[in-house]
């Protein structure tokens, strides 16, 4: 039988998890952000099978189950597929503070890749924002070898 | 062929967005019981048990454990699907087509108030490149919504409508926890929270649990004088990298459901079922699964919606229990779905009932935007 919500408050136990990890980025993930940190270059991963071009690289094809070897240079120029305006505020893991809100974010089909990536819009109005709008990397003046070296996309004029 | 396997209980809990009231292992063993009392069987009848439940969600590793003296597992084989409970109950039929079992007791529970919605879902992501940058359900739900709407020209207002006929529908269900009438102004008005999907859009988060009993075709007709028949059942995963996907195409729901069609001999899901009860965490997920589900051509899930076709006394009707609009008890959505598509062909829905249901499907979900996509036809 549910029981009626009862008025008394019964004991809760608050718990705060700090839980530390240390995850292995893999070859290709560190191949991804030395190449982003010395070069600036964008760089994904050529599927032996299928030809298409995955970005961010990763080992494996998996619609062909195939290993991936070749790595290509895509972007820096591309095209969103898909986008939002976030307007809610949560904790940005890598400065600890409360990200600004509203910005734009999105999927970005960069020039040379079949699959898309996720970012940051430097456009955050939903107004402004198209599918088929045309953007760019902008990257860190001092890179730090991850996916922050991407400020953001910004829109250009073709 | 005939079908060979059978729920013959079924249980669900009230769903509210915060059982502080009871601890977890209340809440399971009070649904357990039900579910067992509804089949009619004992916990020695149990064979095997399947549950499902995510570690985050409940704060603890391995966190089926903490369930083992509730579902009755001791000394008994269980295993745990992590991830959402329509999924449970795929394992749950194995275990009996396996002959591993006769009878099978899937439970899943979840507590969406225990935890942080933004950092659990924040965490299915890639923690090296996609989580730093803000990626959660709902923000990603965004990117899914805006693709699909802009493809089909669905606009806003049609979604608002989901959230009207799902809400009033859910005041037929006692066991919802969101049920009103409201306003497509009201949907309009209320804060924007990932352009274009605002407050109302999205499904609260809810504490509850519910529980099926599983049996062979012999144990069915032997223990029950209402077993619902599992008829077909399909499930499919799509890529986990949202950039892999086709986000408006959904080709895993389309597989799913042509697999569970193809089993119960459904060519026509639109005049052959008659009620669905489908996972929509965001109201423009109901249109997009409709359309994948085959109820409609692509991109006339609103205009089959505001015609009333999938409203209760409609052609087809699609959640009326309000589905996750009204109540979201995050993992345990899926096997919501299925018990409220199991008392549907009982006829034993209440005021919700489809007049004259015999056969219903039930929809689940799991990971991001519908990667993962299970499918169910169950009848009498």
């Amino acid at each position: 039988m549910r029981r009626e919500v009862q008025q008394e408050e019964l004991l809760r136990v608050p718990v705060h998890m700090k839980l530390h990890y240390r995850f292995p980025a893999g070859a290709h993930y560190e191949r991804f952000f030395k190449e982003m940190k010395e070069t600036g270059r964008i760089m994904g991963v050529r599927c032996p099978e299928c030809r298409r071009v995955l970005v961010p690289p990763r080992p494996v094809c998996g619609e062909c189950f195939a290993r991936t070897e070749e790595w290509v240079q895509v972007g820096p120029k591309g095209t969103v597929v898909a986008y939002t305006s976030i307007c809610f505020s949560f904790i940005d893991l890598t400065t600890g503070k409360p990200r600004p809100i509203p910005y734009g974010a999105g999927l970005i089909q960069l020039d040379g890749a079949y699959s898309a990536i996720n970012h940051i819009l430097e456009e955050g109005d939903p107004g402004k924002l198209y599918i088929g709008m045309r953007v760019e990397a902008v990257l860190k003046e001092k890179r730090e070898g991850n996916i922050g070296d991407i400020l953001y996309f910004k829109g250009i004029e073709e | 062929m005939n079908p060979q396997v059978a729920v013959i209980g079924a249980s669900q809990t009230k769903f509210e967005s915060d059982k502080g009231y009871e601890a977890i292992i209340e809440t399971v063993f009070n649904v357990v019981l039900e579910a067992m009392a509804d089949a009619g069987v004992k916990r020695d009848d149990l064979d095997s048990i399947v549950t499902s439940s995510v570690d985050l969600w409940d704060g603890r590793t391995a966190s089926n454990q903490m369930l083992t003296d509730v579902v009755g597992a001791i000394m008994k084989p269980e295993s745990r699907v992590a991830g959402d409970g329509l999924g449970a109950a795929f394992q749950g039929i194995m275990t009996i087509l396996a002959g591993v079992s006769e009878i099978t007791l899937v439970v899943s529970q979840c507590r969406g108030s225990m935890g942080a919605y933004y950092e659990i879902s924040n965490w299915v992501f890639d923690p090296i490149y996609q989580q730093t940058l803000g990626l959660d359900y709902l923000s990603a739900g965004a990117l899914q919504a805006n693709h699909y709407m802009k493809q089909f020209g669905i606009s806003q207002k049609d979604c608002a409508r989901v959230v009207i006929k799902n809400l009033r529908d859910a005041q037929n269900n006692p066991y919802a926890q969101v049920a009103r009438e409201a306003t497509v102004d009201e949907v309009m008005d209320s804060p924007m929270l990932a352009y274009p999907i605002k407050e109302m859009d999205v499904a609260p988060i809810s504490d509850g649990a519910c529980a099926v009993v599983l049996a062979s075709r012999e144990k069915a007709k032997a223990l029950s004088k209402k077993p619902i028949w599992i008829l077909g059942a399909g499930s499919c995963l799509d890529s986990h990298y949202l950039g892999d996907r086709d986000l408006a195409g959904g080709d895993a729901l389309i597989r799913a459901s042509k697999k569970a069609y193809g089993m119960a001999g459904i060519s026509d899901p639109l005049e052959e079922l008659d009620v669905a009860e489908v996972s929509a965490a965001f109201s423009y997920q109901e249109l997009l699964w409709t359309e994948l589900l085959g109820f409609c051509g692509r991109g006339e899930g609103a205009k089959i919606l505001q015609k009333g076709m999938t409203s209760l006394g409609g052609t087809l009707p699609v959640n009326p229990s309000g589905g996750m609009i009204a109540g979201n008890p995050v993992t345990v959505a899926g096997l919501t779905r299925l018990v409220e598509a199991v008392l549907q062909v009982r006829g034993e829905a209440g005021a919700r009932q489809v007049r004259g249901a015999r056969k219903a499907l039930a929809h689940g979900t799991t990971g991001c935007c519908g990667q993962g996509q299970y499918v169910m036809i169950v009848g009498n």
